[in-house]
């Protein structure tokens, strides 16, 4: 509906991960580098965690997209899943044909013989869990001793967990202190700085075939910044609103009342950590800016 | 008319009025030019005034570092453009000698890509040099800022004529120490025309390439630049590789509102983030290019404008990969990702 009037080819501002809208910060190059370096030298577990909306799915998929072909990637998504339904959907994700009834030592000595074929030819496997934070203990114990398929030297799957924050409080309970002590890198996707977030929004606005990509001013974009905290995900939240804003009101630029107008329509205005209640958020803002 | 005003807040944010700026607001009559007070400013009637006898003065352009711009007619009634030595500066006498020099090595410039400026001169106490006033353009700042990164053959047709006006200025021992976005002018044909040259290279000048250093913006100072040492020709490229990046990437080697953080990361940091790594739309051989003029190391840098251009017009017209041209670029490490990779996990 905006696209046309802001002479954009398509929505620069969505929701869903789209891996042609990556913006390559430091924080996502170090992710990747990291994630690589774990794989490509039988690292065996590393662990990505960042905040809610800062990108770590879309990161995912950009690393596996990354994988030559000597890596098979196995990628979960759904975390809420009994051991069993774990091990069926990695199985199937391997594309081993394993009888439904077979029972587990036969599944894991199955798993165990294609793992140590592929190593010995020189292909990796990784198993890549998303939303980590939600596994339940059964299957965080199930993927300790996943990792016990090894050489002398190498381990022979690969492991990637990616979760909220909160996974690494998860990790130090002290009844997962063997699988913390598997650890071997963690890294952490940090939110876009203050000074990213107009490159950012530059970024996604030339992508999606702007002419003009000043279309948020200064001032929009200082506060967007400061509302956001920096998370992607909210920032293309008040992004589209501001664009839709601003189209409804004939606006050729997006200003700061046209943000603040947005973000209080999402209820985004932030509130008083110590007492929770919303803060005068005009004078917030403007004492920022 | 009565004009409106415009607050100078300090000197760092008045070095972001570029000369550029003003020589674009020349053809726009229906819009005031804006009249800059502050304490020091000499101000449209003072500078009329003094210099009636040889321009009519039209109107005040606006300021930048120590000097006011004024639009003005000359005694055969051509437009041309003042660039007056502004009051305060004016009285300290290293910015009068460090003005004179400016001009005086600007007025040995005559080339196609270089803005046209004569020899200081003092006229009832003005000190003024006279440049030319050149059709309407835009700065290479406003086009970025309008449009963000710009794709490969644009910006190496700008990137060229940068060099070829750099590669005629060094010829002449004459080094700009300016190269800033602000200072280059596209005019709607594409042709790119460099305002606020120059220096001598001479290294008896080496006071006033600090200064003229000082006055850049830190995204845009070589590494010598930075720490004060002796400059030649190379720290034009230095400036020169940042603008080609930001072309390509609508990013900043080192960037930072704070320029005591670039500085700091031009110390720790190993190298930049090569162009291609931050946009998969810059082929890697460009990127090597480009990271040959951000070498830190002058010595490693490419050694004059002219070589850097021969070697990206060869990769262009090649379109080949980066071994066509490996034995062109300066050293840069194969695989800057993956030493980027160890570093980060190190």
């Amino acid at each position: 509906m905006y696209a046309e009037y802001y002479g954009l080819k398509e929505i620069p501002f969505g929701l869903t991960p789209d891996l042609n809208y990556i913006f390559r910060t430091e924080s996502y190059l170090e992710v990747i580098s990291t994630l690589k370096y774990g794989v490509e030298h039988n690292k065996g577990l590393v662990v990505l965690t960042g905040e809610v909306g800062t990108g770590k799915t879309t990161t995912l998929r950009s690393t596996i997209q990354q994988f030559g072909e000597e890596v098979l990637p196995v990628y979960i998504f759904n975390p809420f899943l009994t051991a069993a339904e774990f091990f069926q959907q990695f199985i199937e994700g391997l594309g081993l044909g394993v009888p439904q009834a077979a029972s587990k030592p036969d599944v894991l000595a199955t798993l165990g013989e294609f793992l140590a074929l592929r190593h010995s030819e020189g292909l990796r496997t990784v198993l890549i869990i998303d939303e980590a934070h939600g596994l339940p203990s059964p299957v965080l114990e199930e993927i300790r001793l996943l990792l016990n398929f090894e050489t002398n030297s190498e381990k022979l799957l690969q492991m990637i967990l990616c979760g909220q924050p909160e996974l690494q409080a998860i990790l130090n309970r002290p009844n997962l202190r063997q699988l913390k002590q598997r650890i071997s890198l963690r890294c952490e996707i940090k939110p876009l700085s203050p000074f990213e977030v107009g490159k950012y929004i530059r970024f996604r606005l030339k992508t999606a075939g702007a002419e003009r990509v000043d279309l948020f001013d200064s001032e929009a974009t200082a506060l967007i910044g400061r509302v956001s905290q920096g998370i992607p995900r909210v920032i293309n939240n008040i992004c589209d609103n501001a664009l839709l804003y601003g189209y409804s009101a004939s606006l050729e630029e997006i200003n700061r009342d046209c943000i603040e107008e947005v973000i209080e329509s999402l209820d985004l205005a932030p509130t008083d950590s110590a007492t929770s209640e919303p803060v005068d958020f005009t004078t917030r803002v403007r004492s920022v800016i | 008319m009565t004009n409106k005003p415009i607050k100078i807040k300090a000197t760092d944010d008045s070095d972001r009025t570029a000369m550029g700026d003003y020589i674009k607001r020349v053809d726009d009559t229906n819009q005031p030019a804006p009249v800059i007070r502050f304490a020091s400013a000499l101000g449209t009637q003072k500078v009329a005034a003094a210099l009636s006898d040889r321009f009519k003065v039209l109107k005040s352009l606006g300021a930048s570092d120590a000097c006011e711009f004024y639009l003005a007619r000359g005694s055969g009634n051509e437009p041309v453009v003042l660039k007056v030595l502004s009051g305060s500066a004016a009285r300290d006498f290293r910015q009068r000698e460090l003005f004179r020099l400016e001009a005086h090595a600007a007025s040995r410039l005559s080339h196609k890509n270089i803005v046209k400026t004569g020899e200081a001169e003092s006229v009832n106490g003005i000190y003024f040099c006279v440049a030319e006033q050149t059709a309407a353009a835009q700065t290479l700042r406003d086009l970025l800022s309008r449009t963000g990164w710009l794709d490969l053959a644009q910006a190496v047709s700008i990137i060229n004529q940068i060099a070829d006006a750099l590669t005629y200025a060094h010829s002449r021992e004459v080094l700009h120490l300016r190269l800033q976005p602000e200072k280059i002018l596209v005019d709607q044909n594409g042709v790119v025309r460099i305002t606020d040259f120059g220096i001598d290279a001479g290294q008896q000048s080496g006071w006033a390439h600090a200064e003229r250093s000082r006055r850049l913006e830190a995204q845009y100072q070589s590494a010598e630049q930075m720490c004060g040492a002796s400059l030649d020709q190379r720290s034009d490229l230095y400036s020169l590789g940042v603008l080609l990046f930001e072309m390509l990437t609508d990013r900043l080697p080192f960037d930072s509102e704070d320029a005591e953080h670039i500085r700091r990361r031009h110390r720790v940091k190993h190298a930049p983030l090569p162009p291609h790594v931050l946009s998969c739309e810059v082929p890697e051989a460009v990127s090597r290019v480009v990271m040959g003029l951000l070498e830190k190391n002058p010595n490693k840098r490419f050694s004059n404008a002219k070589v850097f251009q021969m070697t990206l017009n060869r990769l262009m017209s090649l379109d080949a990969d980066a071994e066509a041209i490996e034995d062109d670029v300066p050293l840069v490490e194969a695989d800057v990702l993956s030493s980027y990779a160890v570093d980060v996990i190190e």
